[in-house]
């Protein structure tokens, strides 16, 4: 039994963060295509990445005893600490997905300094925008996978851990990413988003398979070694168990493999029910590793 | 100088004068040790017998909590103390995640992390830590520079940790971990950043590239 020394707030921070790397990186696919429908979702992923980002820090924070004093992990550096690597990573990200996401809206307020950087960042900056921010953004994805895996807790201690944070950051971002351009394009019917949408669908297919491999490795590896064993039991077996194989791999990526699977033509709505399926097991999943981690289901 | 504490389990009688020192003289609030006493009973009733280890950070070589403070809150000092610099602890509490032993301890009432600081500003004075002091039996014994005084039998000595165990019984008999742990922050870690980073690269690079041929092709 271990002292739960992070709980909801922590893993809110963590779903918050993947979904901020993985809306960036498909604001990028979006944007380096032509058509009203990629540049709706360049736009929308690209409002959602800092948004998200925002959330994640602002849970981190709160979630610190002295809360005030976040900044002293900004005015140092600790180069073999993969929370302080993170911490810069999310405040240069912040940066970066705050500028990209700049370049993507398309009607700007007429505020002059706002429009002067917009035209310098596309003049001269979008192709390092985009190239340190996808950077950031798996980077950003990964670090709470690399920062949990190196600690003494035994179940978090998985090689896995990060890769598996990284897919389901993706796979979430992704939909919102989607989601979020249906909400901003303000359009009567959500079709005009198809072509994307079927472009994710076909992605999704390899993306998810690995996804349910990764995480079946996750939960399967630690039965195997001496010190994680119970740990592992602990997760896939019990109500966490249950929460684990319905709500995780249920809910959060068989029922979405099983969508995009179907030859039925494919539309946005069902993109929709995805993002909800995703968005759920990510969650989910979070919670779980980190609660059951720490001996508290 | 290497500063030393020596437990030795033969000599505890589960007093808890270790921990009652220590908390006067660290002035640590209710509901939270930095030193405390752990027991397990031996043997069937009537012949049963309590056995118990007096248990605070170990003050390792190489500390994981050291690795793991985003704030700098935590560093080695060069007589092997790991001290604990309050002022700058922000209470994120990764250092209690990251100790092998579970020894840090979170101060809800101070918002920050707590742990046993060798009991520096007696030390300094020439002085044994309190715990050390206080002990009726002598199970604690303070050693300013004892690094020469360990055989490889105590517990912790060949990990070179500055809180060491002489145990008349396996150490995971008290709930020691065996082996001694090593800094997994620093020894996982960049094993962790390729699993995550190489894998995720190869997808990026997937995604974005389809996407290229597909606009060739239109």
């Amino acid at each position: 039994m271990y002292e739960v020394a992070w709980g909801f707030l922590i893993a809110l921070a963590l779903y918050f963060g993947g979904i901020s790397g993985g809306s960036f990186c498909f604001a990028v696919i979006a944007s380096r295509r032509t058509g009203e429908a990629w540049r709706a979702c360049a736009y929308g992923a690209a409002v959602l990445s800092p948004i998200a980002l925002f959330l994640a820090v602002f849970m981190l924070v709160l979630d610190l005893g002295r809360k005030l004093y976040f900044w002293i992990t900004i005015t140092t550096i600790n180069p073999v600490s993969p929370m302080s690597i993170g911490v810069w990573m999310l405040v240069l990200f912040g940066l970066v997905s705050l500028f990209f996401a700049l370049c993507q809206i398309p009607r700007l307020p007429r505020i002059g300094w706002i429009r002067k950087l917009r035209s310098l960042l596309e003049s001269h900056f979008t192709k390092y925008l985009e190239v340190i921010g996808l950077f950031l953004a798996v980077g950003v994805c990964i670090y709470t996978g690399v920062l949990l895996s190196v600690t003494s807790v035994p179940l978090w201690r998985n090689l896995f851990l990060p890769f598996l944070f990284l897919l389901s950051g993706l796979t979430t971002g992704f939909a919102d990413g989607i989601l979020s351009a249906q909400i901003l394009s303000k359009r009567q019917t959500s079709e005009f988003l198809i072509e994307p949408v079927e472009f994710m669908r076909q992605k999704y297919r390899l993306i998810l398979i690995l996804y349910l491999l990764t995480l079946l490795l996750f939960c399967f590896w630690p039965l195997f070694t001496k010190d994680s064993a119970r740990a592992g039991y602990a997760l896939i077996g019990g109500w966490s168990g249950l929460i684990w194989w319905i709500g995780v791999v249920g809910i959060g990526i068989v029922v979405p493999i099983v969508y995009v699977f179907r030859k039925k033509v494919f539309s946005s709505q069902i993109f929709s029910r995805i993002s909800v399926c995703v968005t759920i097991g990510g969650l989910l999943m979070r919670i779980l590793i980190l609660f059951v981690g720490q001996g508290a289901l | 100088m290497e500063r030393l504490i020596v437990f030795d389990s033969k000599k505890c009688i589960s007093c808890h004068s270790c921990e009652i020192a220590c908390q006067l003289e660290n002035e640590v609030p209710a509901g939270v040790q930095l030193r405390w006493v752990k027991t397990h009973i031996e043997g069937e009733f009537p012949r049963s017998y309590v056995r118990a280890i007096s248990v605070a950070c170990f003050h390792c070589e190489d500390p994981s909590c050291v690795s793991a403070c985003p704030t700098g809150a935590l560093r080695k000092r060069s007589d092997g103390v790991v001290e604990h610099i309050q002022k700058r602890c922000i209470g994120c509490r990764y250092c209690i995640q990251s100790c092998p032993f579970h020894v840090p301890k979170f101060s809800p009432e101070e918002h920050i992390m707590r742990k046993c600081s060798f009991c520096i500003q007696r030390v300094e004075e020439g002085k044994s830590p309190a715990c050390v002091a206080k002990c009726p039996t002598g199970a604690l014994t303070y050693y300013p520079d004892g690094k020469h005084l360990l055989s490889s039998d105590f517990y912790g000595a060949k990990e070179h940790l500055h809180m060491v165990y002489r145990l008349d019984e396996k150490a995971s008999k008290f709930g020691l971990p065996e082996p001694v742990p090593l800094n997994t922050v620093e020894s996982y870690q960049i094993w962790r950043w390729v699993a995550g980073l190489l894998p995720g690269a190869a997808i990026l690079f997937w995604l974005l590239k389809a996407e290229e041929k597909r606009q060739d092709d239109v």
